[in-house]
């Protein structure tokens, strides 16, 4: 065998090994980068469901403490509502009792016949006429036949005319005050301790309540 | 003689190369495997701790802070009551006062 084709031979076989080591080389370098893609992959797969996670169990979190916590507030608000109502119930219920007395003569600080002029005459002034049918109950209806004559004066100097009161065959039921109607009972103005203590209930309760302190 | 074996040689090198880039093709194949496996175990992962324990878990630890919490709202609300159940007699006669004053003329 002469030199020149040894010389070649090991040529050959170097060329065929360095093509051999390209070609593992290159198939490891293709495998290398499709791992590092797979592990792009797998850390934004891991990283999306976390967040997805975190946001469900975030609404269920916020839903679950708002749920509580909203029915703690409302429970509360609820009782101290109820308190506050009745609160203000017992001002109302004291206040009626307070009229009851007045009107029965059992509370010394308040004239309630001078009361019954005021609302008579507050009355008159509103209904306007000079012919008037006042409705009270049993009570002050034996007190208005004795004093009619006094009380159509009192009445007439304070709207400054002449005013002619009849008193109502039937008698009304409530604590003290009148229902007071022109002659032809056409117009008619509720004047009675009941009415006027309703009134301030639904007009003034709000303001009430501060006095009293429980706003 | 020297042609035979110049052929022979040049045989066993090709026999060489195809060994190659079979050997290629499987580290090839592997890795591909590899990270099919990778991507769907992360795909698992995200599917089983995302219905599973973890979040129930913080639900009833969230659920207790949150009834912990509420019952210091209770507490507080339940101060409140006691102060408008004490409210002095005075003010109540205030009160009384200034509800008689618009009932009666």
């Amino acid at each position: 065998m002469s030199s020149d084709i040894v010389e070649l031979e090991v040529k050959l076989i170097e060329r065929i090994m360095e093509r051999r080591k390209e070609i593992i080389s290159e198939a490891e370098k293709k495998a290398n980068e499709t791992i590092n893609k797979a592990r792009g992959k797998m850390r934004e797969i891991l990283t999306e469901g976390r967040e997805t996670q975190l946001r469900i169990a975030g609404t269920r979190l916020r839903a679950v403490r708002y749920k509580i916590l909203g029915e703690a507030e409302s429970e509360g608000r609820r009782k101290v509502m109820a308190m506050r109502q009745e609160m203000i119930s017992r001002v109302f219920d004291e206040v009626r009792n307070r009229l009851k007395a007045i009107a029965e003569g059992k509370d010394e600080s308040l004239n309630y016949q001078d009361i019954l002029v005021k609302l008579i005459s507050e009355a008159a002034s509103a209904v306007g006429d000079r012919k008037l049918i006042i409705a009270v109950n049993k009570r002050d209806r034996q007190f208005l036949q004795e004093e009619l004559e006094k009380i159509e004066l009192k009445i007439s100097g304070i709207l400054g005319y002449d005013v002619k009161l009849n008193i109502d065959d039937e008698p009304i039921d409530c604590l003290g005050g009148i229902t007071l109607y022109d002659s032809l009972k056409k117009k008619v103005f509720y004047n009675t301790l009941d009415g006027r203590l309703q009134k301030a209930r639904s007009g003034i309760a709000a303001e009430m309540a501060t006095v009293l302190g429980v706003i | 003689m020297e042609v035979k074996r110049y052929i022979e040689v040049s045989e066993k090198l090709r026999k060489l190369l195809l060994e190659a880039e079979a050997q290629a093709q499987e580290i090839i194949r592997q890795a591909e495997e590899r990270a099919e496996k990778m991507v769907s175990e992360a795909r698992e992962e995200v599917k089983t701790t995302g219905t599973g324990e973890a979040i129930d878990q913080l639900l009833k630890e969230a659920e207790k802070a949150a009834n912990d919490e509420a019952k210091k709202i209770l507490e507080e609300y339940d101060k409140k009551l006691s102060q408008l159940k004490e409210i002095p007699q005075e003010q109540f006669q205030n009160a009384t006062e200034f509800v008689l004053k618009r009932v009666i003329p």
